[in-house]
């Protein structure tokens, strides 16, 4: 019984269309995100919010993220979002519904992690504090929208970072 | 059977390695190790903790990387190992040194807590090559470790090929999963993607975004089945990725339909889709093949 169970089975695996690429597809969606593997997620949930996480001086000046922390605006953001989902997960909660505390403490996560990455000759002439912005875009009634951004964590420049 | 008979019996939904020649894989195992010692982000000096581990480490600190960033022996090594590799000989030695710091670089770097896509792809099609190496099966040749035959060079340029048809079909499949297969419908809230993407680059760069792109943002957002469109034809060419298997012409199709959406989408987002785009330009578009069969005369196809 088993050689024809396999032989009908094999049967079966011959005539898969494009098998190998539906085998890696498979795996690639069941193992999701651990590197090398990845299922490629990037815009897959699109709603009609969307937000980003950005740095200022403490005059609200906006700093060059990329030359300040060798990082972007984009990979501040995704910080932010891992630290907040980590803290409401903690305190049992989702992520869209963390509190005003927690935004603020990972918001000051995040400030930190760039912290160490801070080129201070970088900052703009004047610049001894950062801050960490969160703002919403929005489409409502037909219309793009920004909202106005909140503040998630400020701190001093110390000079002995390079 | 030989392997072209082999080929000639196959359905075209049932592809297997082409009959790319050996002067070929060459070009495309020079790009392809070009392409993955420029994809690894040898400054490691920013990544002493992992905070958020993913894939290997979250059982193995891989930290140490971090602390004592490869150096020029290290790097020395690498080429040298992807230089093998180009000339066809000793593959699984040769690769070794660039997998092992593809993925331990990669997955620290991806364990900072935020998630970039760039350097999967390139990572997952170099293991998939050395898979084949290592597991070279029957029908390899003589001294498969040596120096492969023409059979097994094919075998790992086809495992590279699937390995990228397969990241495009599933980021399609995964589109459609989650969003409840409502991506289409969707789709005109991209415009709101487009407007952060747009602010998120002014922030990196302090560059406003050109009034061009701003008028197309707001002309998404005023047409919505003109939005559905642009990216539902985006969407399809994902799904549509495994084509690229059938034979050289439909790799070709695919393959630029593949740098084209990326392009685009660099355009409109300000997202870097480098080493996407040269994968895709090595080993689908394949100039170098096209222009050694032109050479090679009307019968060479």
């Amino acid at each position: 019984m088993r050689p024809a169970c396999f032989a009908a089975l094999a049967t079966v695996w011959s005539r898969i269309p494009f098998r190998a690429v539906v085998v890696v597809v498979g795996l690639l969606f069941v193992v999701k995100e651990q590197y090398p593997f990845s299922n490629f997620p990037m815009y897959s949930k699109v709603d009609e919010e969307a937000d980003i996480v950005y740095v200022t001086d403490q005059g609200d000046r906006a700093v060059p993220m990329d030359a300040v922390f060798r990082t972007g605006s984009g990979t501040a953001k995704k910080m932010y979002k891992k630290e907040l989902t980590a803290l409401a997960r903690a305190g049992g909660r989702k992520l869209e519904e963390a509190t005003g505390e927690e935004r603020a403490a990972a918001g000051r996560a995040v400030l930190e992690t760039l912290g160490e990455r801070l080129r201070v000759k970088a900052l703009p002439p004047g610049a001894v504090g950062l801050r960490l912005y969160r703002q919403t875009f929005r489409l409502e009634n037909g219309a793009l929208a920004r909202l106005a951004p909140e503040r998630l964590a400020e701190r001093a420049v110390s000079n002995s970072t390079n | 059977m030989n392997e072209d008979s082999l080929r000639a019996e196959r359905r075209w939904w049932q592809p297997g390695p082409l009959d790319w020649s050996a002067r070929e894989m060459v070009w495309m195992r020079l790009g392809f190790a070009a392409l993955v010692y420029v994809a690894i982000k040898w400054e490691t000096g920013a990544w002493t903790t992992q905070k958020f581990p993913n894939g290997m480490a979250q059982v193995v600190d891989l930290t140490w990387i971090g602390r004592a960033p490869p150096g020029w022996g290290w790097k020395a090594l690498t080429l040298g190992g992807l230089a093998a590799y180009v000339l066809g000989r000793l593959p699984v030695l040769g690769l070794l040194p660039a997998l092992g710091f593809s993925l331990v670089i990669g997955t620290l770097g991806n364990s900072q807590g935020a998630i970039n896509h760039s350097t999967q792809m390139v990572s997952m099609m170099l293991l998939g090559q050395f898979l084949v190496y290592l597991f070279p099966g029957a029908g390899a040749g003589l001294r498969p470790w040596w120096g492969p035959g023409l059979a097994l060079q094919r075998r790992a340029v086809y495992a590279a090929t699937v390995v990228m048809a397969a990241s495009y079909v599933v980021c399609g499949v995964v589109k459609l999963s989650n969003s409840n297969f409502r991506w289409l419908q969707d789709a005109p809230f991209l415009a709101v993607q487009l407007l952060k993407t747009n602010w998120s680059h002014y922030h990196d760069t302090l560059e406003m975004p050109p009034v061009w792109l701003q008028a197309v943002t707001q002309a998404l957002v005023e047409h919505p089945n003109l939005a559905r469109l642009c990216f539902g034809s985006g969407l399809l060419i994902e799904l549509a990725a495994f084509v690229v298997l059938i034979n050289r012409r439909w790799a070709l199709v695919g393959g630029v339909a593949i740098v084209a959406l990326h392009l685009s989408i660099s355009q409109l987002m300000n997202l870097n889709f480098l080493n996407h785009i040269l994968a895709a330009g090595i080993f689908l578009v394949n100039v170098p093949g096209w222009v050694l069969r032109k050479a090679a005369g009307p019968e060479a196809g």
